[in-house]
């Protein structure tokens, strides 16, 4: 949907838990630990959606948001369609899952799962996943660009003393 | 080619049997775990066809009472003010009451939908919790319940503190409410807020029926409402703790229950200053808590 014209990007930024997707170019920041966000691209109507979930699978417990891989996939992949998305143009990029060797185990598992989780989840739905920068033992900062779905990622580091 | 021993092949076949054994435990533990998760995803599905029919008890009753009494007002040209003052203030109170039930219900498709919006200012925290004690007047003194509630003024804190108002009033107002609902007739609640390193901290404690040990992780899940004996019959939707627990959790805190069965129940939330301490909830700020190490376009 170019319009030729100079618009001002419209910012978000995505808190965990939550999830982006709108019509028209936003810029959305989202910080990254163990989370994992998925972007989602729409390579025709040139919209983006983003999700950000801190664990993988809803157990039941408590309120079935997208603080939960399984539901925040699905709710993006919903989202998109109902922006007038076909499933066939969608495109993914896969982000996060990162300081893995900041604690033990706990961490360790709940990171690599996440990971998992998005390749799982978009095989089966059947989308592509363009891009993806996920593990390690850094923390990430994504700012995405929802019309030209670039996204650029600074790896981050907590200072200590903070 | 090398001929195997028997020897040789009853050790590669214990080896590949214990293997098998492994698998097969490992097996059994990730099917039971299964079958766990689907007993729960059943019964969240369950409580959810409840949930229809008790919201609709929580908005007809209020709006009823609305009705009734606004009519009664309209009508009677004749009333004292006294009853027209009471009236007004029951109408208010059920008013509230129903404004209350409605915005639980919108938050929690909010964050079910994961469209929460933060909104972060510096809020004065002792008005804030003050407002909703204010809402509750009506329905605490109509069962003679006291409300104390030890200031951030009183211990001498700085009362403003950024975060999402909002949000940690909708927070305060659920574990008020129910702070209420679940006291005995004359008891009291008590309210208490402090700031601890950056951390502000707000508990909220009854005297009234208290929740037993075993149903303590139960009391956050959606549509719950513990109908172990006592507790049956009193109000709410199930929604309210679990509502409190998710916007908490947006807000970066985290909430903790201290209750036994009989001795009533203290909620505590703990909630970080946005914008502070690298919290994540400080945006572009984060520069100032994170080193970059690498910068890449995907």
């Amino acid at each position: 949907m170019e319009t030729g014209t100079e618009t001002v990007k419209k910012e978000h930024f995505l808190y965990p838990g939550t999830l982006f997707a709108k019509k028209g170019e936003y810029t959305v920041t989202t910080i990254l630990g163990s989370c994992v966000s998925v972007c989602l691209l729409d390579t025709v109507l040139k919209i983006g959606g983003i999700n950000h979930y801190m664990l993988p699978l809803w157990n039941g417990e408590g309120l079935p948001s997208p603080k939960y891989g399984n539901i925040a996939i699905s709710k993006l992949i919903e989202n998109m369609l109902s922006l007038g998305s076909r499933k066939s143009n969608l495109k993914a990029k896969v982000f996060g899952g990162g300081e893995v060797l900041l604690s033990s185990g706990g961490i360790l598992n709940i990171s690599v799962r996440n990971i998992e989780l998005a390749w799982e989840m978009l095989r089966d739905e059947g989308i592509p996943v363009m891009s993806s920068d996920v593990g390690g033992n850094l923390g990430r900062k994504l700012i995405f660009n929802t019309e030209s779905g670039t996204v650029l990622l600074r790896k981050v580091q907590k200072t200590l003393g903070k | 080619m090398h001929k195997i021993t028997d020897n040789e092949l009853i050790e590669e076949l214990k080896k590949r049997f214990e293997e098998n054994e492994k698998t097969l435990t490992a097996l059994k533990v990730v099917h039971e775990k299964i079958v766990e998760v689907n007993k729960k995803l059943q019964e969240s599905e369950a409580l959810k066809s409840n949930f229809l029919s008790n919201i609709r008890n929580e908005i007809n009753n209020p709006l009823t009472s609305i009705l009734c009494m606004s009519k009664v007002l309209a009508e009677s040209g004749s009333q004292d003010m006294e009853t027209v003052v009471s009236m007004a203030g029951s109408i208010h109170s059920e008013a509230f009451n129903l404004d209350f039930q409605l915005r639980n219900i919108f938050a929690a498709a909010e964050l079910e939908a994961g469209e929460t919006e933060m909104s972060l200012s510096r809020a004065d925290i002792d008005t804030l919790i003050y407002s909703s004690i204010e809402s509750f007047i009506h329905k605490a003194n109509a069962r003679k319940i006291t409300v104390s509630f030890e200031s951030l003024a009183r211990s001498g804190a700085p009362h403003e503190f950024t975060t999402d108002p909002e949000k940690l009033q909708l927070a305060v107002t659920n574990l008020l409410s129910n702070a209420i609902e679940y006291s005995h007739e004359g008891g009291r609640v008590e309210i208490k807020a402090w700031i601890d390193k950056a951390v502000l901290n707000i508990s909220v404690r009854d005297y009234g029926i208290g929740i037993d040990k075993a149903d303590h992780k139960a009391v956050f899940d959606r549509f719950r409402q513990l109908d172990s004996g006592v507790s049956k019959g009193h109000l709410g939707h199930g929604l309210g703790a679990s509502v409190t627990k998710a916007v908490v959790e947006l807000l970066n805190g985290t909430i903790s229950l201290e209750s036994e069965k009989g001795k009533g129940s203290i909620f505590t939330i703990s909630i970080p200053e946005a914008g502070e301490g690298g919290s994540v909830y400080s945006g572009d700020s984060n520069e100032f808590f994170f080193e970059v190490q690498e910068e890449k376009e995907f």
